[in-house]
């Protein structure tokens, strides 16, 4: 994982630290996946390259 | 829709606010008095716009997807409407007046991409719940946070104090208006876009983009701005002003139709619309 990575990811936990409603949680949850999505397409389409 | 007084105080203090152009003045009228009527507003289109490059730019992209080019205006309104083209207007109207650079540090790239996302947000939200007005919702979205510009730009002293605060404290910048001036972006931004008197819908989703249910009866534009707000801080794009994540309006996101399985599907098709809203973003920051 790489920094800026490391850098989302605690900015997600920061913002979302006072939240207790499941679908905060879930929101949180769905953006985390879909931001490993997007660099996994970002990493494939680099290898394709 | 009533304005405290300490709202008119502050809005008092600001000397010339801006006004519209005459020509979306103009385009205004015909949009709420005849939106059908051609030829009246090929009568508009004949005097032109300083925008005129600007809106065609924005109506070729692909984010209007049209299957040919259009060189000129009333060309555009064909495809987009007398309505479209108002939405175009006054968008640019307010590129123009606000410019590409703050008057505070709060940068104007950062605020343009998290509105831009708010809109594509409201237009993905509108289009998941059959809402039949999808492009009142983009706009709704890209003007709920108008108000921090009004801040920005005509009380900056003031906008610099807040967000000296909201850094200091790391805390919402609605907490922070509320709890220095007991006034909010929302309130700003609803009497400016009032003072410009655009359309009705607009100016309750901008006011109430944090309080979603001031009546039963309301649009369901308010809970999709709501709702689209809170997506848009959690995708992360552009900047907000801070780096709280507001919780939202459970109503909001039922008036929305947003399941969990829902918002999985919503949220991914918002992620993949925003590279379509960069044309948008290209007019406002070239000013």
């Amino acid at each position: 994982m790489s920094v800026k990575d490391v850098v989302f990811q605690e900015k997600m936990e920061r913002m979302f630290q006072k939240q207790t409603l499941p679908s905060m949680l879930l929101l949180k949850e769905l953006v985390l996946k879909l931001h490993e999505e997007a660099l996994s397409t970002v990493v494939a389409k680099e290898i394709l390259d | 829709m009533d304005m405290s007084s300490d709202v008119k105080a502050l809005i008092d203090t600001i000397k010339n606010p801006p006004t519209t152009s005459s020509f979306l003045q103009r385009l205004n009228q015909i949009v709420q008095e005849a939106p059908d009527d051609l030829s009246r507003l090929s009568g508009l289109l004949k005097i032109g716009t300083p925008y005129e490059a600007k809106i065609l730019k924005i109506v070729n992209s692909p984010f209007y997807g049209l299957h040919q080019t259009v060189s000129r205006l009333d060309q555009a309104s064909i495809y987009i409407g007398s309505m479209g083209l108002y939405q175009l207007t006054l968008l640019c109207e307010i590129f123009q007046i606000f410019g590409s650079r703050s008057h505070s540090d709060y940068s104007r790239e950062g605020f343009w991409r998290h509105s831009f996302a708010c809109g594509c947000a409201s237009l993905e939200i509108a289009r998941h719940m059959g809402y039949p007005r999808l492009m009142d919702a983009f706009v709704g979205g890209v003007l709920h946070d108008i108000g921090k510009l009004v801040w920005d730009q005509f009380l900056t002293k003031d906008f610099k104090k807040i967000l000296s605060r909201v850094r200091e404290k790391d805390q919402w910048i609605l907490v922070t208006e509320q709890e220095l001036f007991n006034v909010s972006h929302a309130e700003l931004g609803a009497w400016l876009l009032r003072h410009w008197s655009v359309h009705p819908l607009w100016d309750r989703a901008v006011r109430y983009h944090h309080e979603p249910f001031p009546s039963a009866n309301d649009d369901p534009l308010v809970a999709i701005v709501h709702v689209a707000d809170v997506m848009a801080r959690a995708l992360a794009v552009g900047d907000p002003g801070d780096e709280s994540i507001p919780q939202w309006n459970e109503q909001a996101l039922q008036m929305c139709q947003l399941t969990p399985a829902h918002l999985e599907r919503v949220l991914g098709r918002v992620q993949r619309s925003l590279p379509q809203v960069e044309p948008f973003l290209s007019v406002a920051l070239s000013v």
